[in-house]
């Protein structure tokens, strides 16, 4: 296992991913990578665009979830693959997220949902790592 | 294996004194080879977790299909009081109402077997299927919050479905209490465009020879003759069950601290059934299995056109009659008997399925006699079972049974074990017709990565909560 980043880990009917970071928006970096990568996805030539969308104030954990299931969604609905994240904490007690959207022709496999199924983000000496289960 | 006590060679029980926060057993049906089989994952210690839900009944049962979901293992099977207990969309799952549609004809083989490729490739034409595939038919967010309130009926009235079809439904295609004022804007957006679609992953639709039959009155009750032809359609809400189950799994993680509701995994999440958000969950998770029972009516009645378009005129009776459509993902409230009184529970499935047994009220009138029918699809290229419920099923299972043959093995193992091509290869070998969106996707489906279905058969039948009456062989599997 390298110090930072994902790899998927064995899980009989679903998918599963091992993360880890130097700290979480790294790891919410990484998750997106590893998630997307899971999935399998070919891009368009099209040139990519802004988008952005917040997710509420939570446990870490929930943020996790939430993000990423925001990012199931884009790939659903608007057929785009968000990556280059920045993310702004705004007094509201809502997490802003500005990203790159690039359009997507096709994908392998579908992820119906993240899950909360033993969902726990540890703290390490190196920073913080978690296992995410994938419903599909 | 020192933990479970032996009620009978397909049945057995871990007492809750196993662990301090045990509400009930939990019982497992399986021979004890597969129950052996299930250590090496984590379906029973699910089980286990899964018996600490507040107001459960009775007993957790597992089905010998088992095997680790997230939260309850799949073939789990609860029930809860409706006065003290509680509903979990993670006894549920993410893919509400995933189920299994049959229907028979009266095509022989010989008939049809020349013209298999040229079905296949009509019925892979009419049914959209695969990742990201949507539906020719698109509703507007009232439309389907219309339909997923009228269930079968909707799909009666726009000339989807014949009166048959929905009396042979399990529960008529609908279930009371639908309400999309519970659906978040979201679900609506995903479910509109999806309605009549097959979706990715382990669902399908096979054409099957009826190779085998085991329990003469039933398959005649149920229209099912040796030589002949059955079809199975296997799909489920799609991305609007998704998105109901992934809303309420996030609203139920705070809900829980608020009932003071301490739980072992936080996919068990759940509330007091007489709770607004217990009923706000059990309103949208009905909208959800309301659209898998039209999901899998509109995607049959593209299959009746495939077969006419490629069979009229070439054989003597091309129509489809449907034997049953059933849930293997849902929770319903049911009449069973619990310490030798009727009680009303809510009986959540979770890869299990409805098994009634003769006399019960419930089940078409055509099938009163014999007992409700039983689908258990087998892993793609092996058989698939239709089974028929049994009175025993009724006291020892909330009338339930498996759901189908179970993973033992990972996607990614079966990725890197089987090349999807060798595996086309393989199957079209055996004569059967494949069409498959994804080599990969069809790799990940390979029969090693399942258990061995007739195993799974033999262990319900041993323990009496069904009984075999007919053996699918598939000629045509469509996968997405």
């Amino acid at each position: 296992m390298v110090p930072y980043g994902y790899e998927e880990v064995n899980h009989t009917a679903d998918l599963a991913l091992h993360v880890s970071a130097e700290d979480f928006y790294d790891m919410l970096r990484y998750a997106a990578r590893g998630m997307y990568d899971l999935i399998g996805i070919a891009l368009s030539e099209t040139p990519p665009i802004e988008d952005n969308f917040e997710v509420e104030k939570n446990s870490l954990e929930v943020v996790l979830v939430d993000f990423l299931n925001e990012l199931l969604y884009f790939l659903e609905a608007k057929r785009l693959k968000l990556s280059e994240f920045q993310f702004r904490e705004q007094p509201e007690g809502t997490l802003e997220i500005d990203a790159q959207g690039y359009h997507v022709n096709s994908v392998q496999r579908h992820i119906k949902a993240v899950t909360f199924h033993n969902l726990e983000i540890m703290k390490t000496d190196m920073g913080v790592e978690t296992t995410i289960i994938f419903d599909i | 294996m020192s933990i479970f006590s032996k009620v009978s060679d397909y049945e057995w029980e871990i007492s809750p004194d196993f662990r301090s926060d045990m509400r009930v057993p939990v019982r497992i049906f399986a021979s004890e080879s597969l129950l052996k089989d299930s250590l090496d994952d984590k379906s029973i210690l699910q089980a286990v977790n899964a018996s600490t839900l507040p107001g459960l009944v009775d007993a957790v049962m597992v089905m010998p299909d088992m095997h680790q979901g997230y939260g309850f293992p799949i073939g789990g099977v609860a029930a809860t009081d409706p006065e003290t207990g509680v509903i979990s969309p993670g006894g549920i799952g993410y893919d509400i109402n995933c189920g299994v549609r049959l229907l028979s004809s009266q095509i022989r083989l010989e008939e049809v077997k020349s013209w298999l490729p040229v079905l296949a490739n009509k019925i892979n034409q009419y049914c959209p299927s695969g990742v990201g595939v949507d539906s020719d038919l698109k509703l507007t967010k009232s439309e389907l919050a219309e339909a997923c309130v009228k269930g079968a009926r909707w799909a009666e009235a726009e000339g989807y479905a014949t009166a048959t079809d929905v009396e042979f439904t399990e529960e008529n295609g609908r279930l009371d209490g639908a309400d999309p004022e519970k659906l978040s804007e979201r679900a609506l957006e995903r479910g509109r465009t999806q309605l009549g679609t097959l979706g990715g992953g382990n669902h399908f639709i096979e054409v099957d020879l009826v190779s085998e039959i085991y329990h003469e009155r039933a398959a005649q009750a149920f229209g099912l003759y040796k030589g002949e032809i059955a079809v199975q359609i296997h799909t489920g809400s799609r991305g609007f069950g998704h998105q109901i189950c992934t809303d309420y799994v996030r609203r139920l993680q705070s809900a829980v601290h608020r009932y003071g509701i301490k739980l072992p995994d936080k996919q068990l999440v759940c509330a007091p059934i007489d709770s607004p958000d217990g009923q706000d969950y059990l309103g949208a998770m009905r909208c959800g299995a309301n659209f898998a029972f039209l999901n899998r009516q509109l995607l049959a009645n593209n299959v009746r056109e495939a077969f006419e378009m490629v069979l009229a005129g070439k054989v003597d009776q091309w129509h489809l009659k449907q034997v049953y459509d059933l849930a293997h993902n849902i929770g319903k409230f049911e009449e069973h008997l619990v310490g030798g009184q009727r009680k009303k529970v809510c009986v959540h499935r979770k890869g299990a399925t409805r098994a009634f047994g003769p006399g019960s009220a419930g089940i078409p009138k055509a099938y009163v006699e014999v007992g409700q029918p039983v689908l258990v699809p087998g892993s793609m290229g092996t058989a698939s079972w239709v089974l028929v419920g049994t009175e025993t099923s009724m006291r020892r299972s909330f009338g339930s049974s498996c759901h189908g043959a179970g993973r033992v093995m990972s996607r990614s193992q079966a990725k890197r074990e089987v090349w999807g091509e060798d595996l086309l290869q393989e199957l079209e070998d055996q004569g059967i017709e494949i069409r498959a969106g994804s080599m990969p996707g069809l790799a990940e489906e390979a029969p090693k990565a399942y258990k061995d279905v007739d195993r799974v058969v033999e262990s319900v039948v041993g323990a009496g909560i069904a009984k075999k009456v007919a053996r699918l062989q598939p000629l045509v599997v469509i996968k997405g």
